[in-house]
């Protein structure tokens, strides 16, 4: 057997052009269906991780998985928002042991700015309900004090003392610009690899102060207030995007929440993380299943091709198999030979897959996180994707084992001199 | 020859013939060689030389008759015994395309003791490892050392030859049987070639079946044989375009 393994070796080297060429197939191949399958699991396990200890998230009524989006992965459109009364009720509800308010909707260079209380950097848990700590400086408290994310502080080369304009609304134009009313950065939050590394966190005041003088998401033209009168101004919030809730006895979230929703002044709406991120999966089930569908048909059309070049292939080697023949090897032997070039092509094709995708996620992996809030995370195989990785290994058995039968019937038929 | 050994190649009244239909390529009555004899068989294309040496390494089987190697008759083995018995005991030649071109000259020579574990031993009997029998076996075939690590395809026809013979000898098999081994070689070197093969085959103690048209090399062996005489399917009329 050994003798074979390096004879297939040394035959699969000599014509290392053709078989490169298949290698590099199966290789993207593998690297699709196994990053396909990470991707999907890192993205599950980034919205997961970027809230815990919140047993409520209460907003305007529309669909759970859309305030979800919106108010904790910051994805998605606006959804309307609610009265400061609703928040009072919510917050003053004896089973509520925390409420935090957050108010949405503008932007800073594009990262999203989010109004919200002191109490957030006190009450809001993510991963493992870890807290959320400065890695510099203090939470705000001052009007146009803001604190932002470690990600953000990171790409922008934000410092604390640092000043920064919010934009209206989510455009990244320049056109609509709080610029007279710029924010000093107090404090930049440590790392937490969730949503709020990409946040502008300033009070609520500040959002209502830097929308004095606006109306109807314009300016009202001749009418500009100067930052240093705004204190003049009742600058206490009227409407916010959000509350998240935390309860003193979580036995009490199914009365909590059908309370708020029957909530007779303002159609709210409450939604546990949980249950929403349920309904997010389910509905992107379909589409993760067709995503893991194609992948595996890519590598099912990488190992057809492996099979075609090596049959392909068969026609010029029968001299060099007859060769091997005569010098005492057996139809059999000749089968395994080719069973084992196929099997040799898979299992490295498979071994490089796994190096391209962990090269791919280690590059990709700070543009995905930018971008879509997936942290992507390093490690070693799991058991679905060795299991993933065997069944490709069998399927590249099982298409060896065609050439390899083929070289056998050649072999027989050919004897010792091929017959054209 | 002492009485005991079994003769090399025993063939009676065999028949042969490709497709059920066509007539008769070979009808061989009786052939028979010695052991240790070397012998000269000759024929015009198409006398069926390529078949009987077919017949005789066991690739193909007789439609009638006996074809006996080193005294085991070859009809009853299966498929993987008669594999396994062309392993063990023939060490085979042909006109050209013996090498596998990938493999270096040494690797060539190695390759039957890779396959059959009898001549891997006997090979180690007479040599500290298989190496060095393969490399006495070179030099003796006038095969430089410099050569042993090239790959097979770099080598001119006369050395590939020399290497095909050393392949054919390497591990002491009981029969060679070449097949028109000289014809790719130019003149000069033909006889050269068939010095160096009968002295190896007479040092190894191996019989020789060396099947040529060209019968100026005929003086040199102990006997030959023409198939024209010895087939009766040939000696009418040529029935097959086999060569």
């Amino acid at each position: 057997m050994n003798h074979l393994i390096i004879l297939a070796g040394r035959s699969a080297w000599n014509r290392r052009g053709t078989l490169g060429l298949m290698l590099v197939a199966i290789m993207l191949s593998v690297a699709l269906l196994l990053g396909v399958e990470r991707l999907r699991e890192d993205a599950r396990d980034s919205f997961s991780h970027a809230v815990s200890g919140t047993d409520l998230v209460v907003g305007a009524r529309s669909s759970s998985v859309q305030l979800m989006l919106y108010a904790v992965f910051r994805i998605g459109g606006a959804s309307n928002n609610i009265r400061w009364d609703a928040y009072r009720m919510v917050a003053d509800h004896p089973a509520v042991a925390w409420a935090v308010p957050l108010s949405l909707g503008d932007t800073h260079k594009g990262y999203p700015v989010m109004g919200t209380v002191p109490g957030y950097f006190e009450h809001f848990r993510f991963g493992e309900r870890e807290a959320l700590r400065l890695s510099q400086g203090r939470v705000f408290s001052g009007v146009f004090d803001a604190v932002v994310g470690s990600e953000l502080a990171e790409q922008l080369g934000y410092k604390v003392g640092g000043r920064i304009v919010l934009n209206h609304g989510g455009g990244d134009s320049g056109l609509a610009e709080h610029a007279d009313k710029p924010f000093g950065i107090v404090g930049i939050l440590e790392r937490t690899g969730t949503p709020v590394d990409r946040t502008v966190h300033i009070s609520l005041e500040g959002l209502e102060a830097i929308h004095l003088d606006w109306q109807g998401g314009a300016p009202m033209p001749g009418l500009s207030i100067p930052a240093e009168f705004v204190r003049k101004f009742d600058l206490s919030p009227k409407e916010i995007t959000a509350v998240l809730v935390g309860l003193k006895n979580r036995a009490a979230v199914f009365n909590v929440q059908r309370q708020i929703n029957q909530h007779a002044a303002e159609p709210l709406m409450a939604v546990m993380p949980g249950i929403a991120l349920g309904e997010l999966w389910e509905t992107l089930n379909t589409a993760e299943r067709a995503m893991q569908a194609i992948s595996a048909w890519v590598v099912a059309v990488g190992l057809c091709g492996l099979m075609a070049v090596m049959l392909a292939g068969l026609n010029e080697r029968r001299r060099e198999l007859a060769i091997l023949r005569a010098a005492g090897a057996r139809p059999l032997d000749v089968f395994t030979l080719l069973t084992l070039e196929g099997l040799g092509i898979t299992l490295v094709g498979a071994m490089g897959g796994v190096v391209l995708m962990a090269g791919m996620a280690w590059l990709a992996g700070p543009l995905a996180q930018a971008e879509f809030g997936v942290v992507i995370r390093p490690r070693l195989l799991s058991v679905d994707e060795l299991q993933s990785l065997a069944a490709i290994l069998a399927s590249g058995l099982a298409a060896s084992l065609v050439p390899g039968w083929m070289a056998y019937r050649h072999s027989l038929a050919d004897g010792l001199s091929p017959r054209s | 020859m002492p009485d005991s050994a079994p003769p090399a190649i025993l063939i009676e009244n065999l028949r042969f013939r490709w497709r059920k239909g066509d007539a008769a390529c070979l009808d061989v009555p009786a052939l028979e060689l010695a052991c240790g004899e070397r012998v000269f068989l000759h024929g015009p294309s198409g006398s069926g030389k390529s078949t009987l040496i077919g017949l005789l390494s066991a690739v193909l089987r007789p439609d009638a008759g006996r074809v006996q190697v080193l005294g085991q008759d070859l009809g009853p083995l299966g498929g993987a015994a008669r594999d396994r018995f062309r392993g063990d005991h023939i060490g085979l030649i042909f006109q050209q395309f013996n090498l596998v071109p990938y493999l270096s000259v040494l690797e060539n020579v190695l390759l039957p003791c890779r396959f059959s574990q009898m001549r891997k031993q006997r090979a180690l009997q007479s040599a500290d490892s298989l190496a060095a029998a393969a490399m006495a076996l070179l030099q003796h075939l006038d095969i430089d050392p410099s050569l042993h690590r090239r790959p097979a395809c770099q080598l001119s026809v006369g050395q590939q030859q020399r290497v095909a013979a050393a392949r054919a000898l390497m591990g002491r098999p009981e029969l060679i049987i070449a097949d028109e081994p000289t014809s790719s070689l130019d003149e000069g070197r033909q006889m050269a070639f068939l010095e160096l093969l009968m002295r190896e085959c007479a040092g190894s103690g191996a019989s020789l079946l060396f099947v040529s048209h060209d019968r100026r090399l005929m003086p040199r062996f102990d006997r030959s044989i023409d198939l024209m005489t010895v087939n009766r399917a040939a000696s009418g009329a040529m029935t097959t375009g086999d060569a």
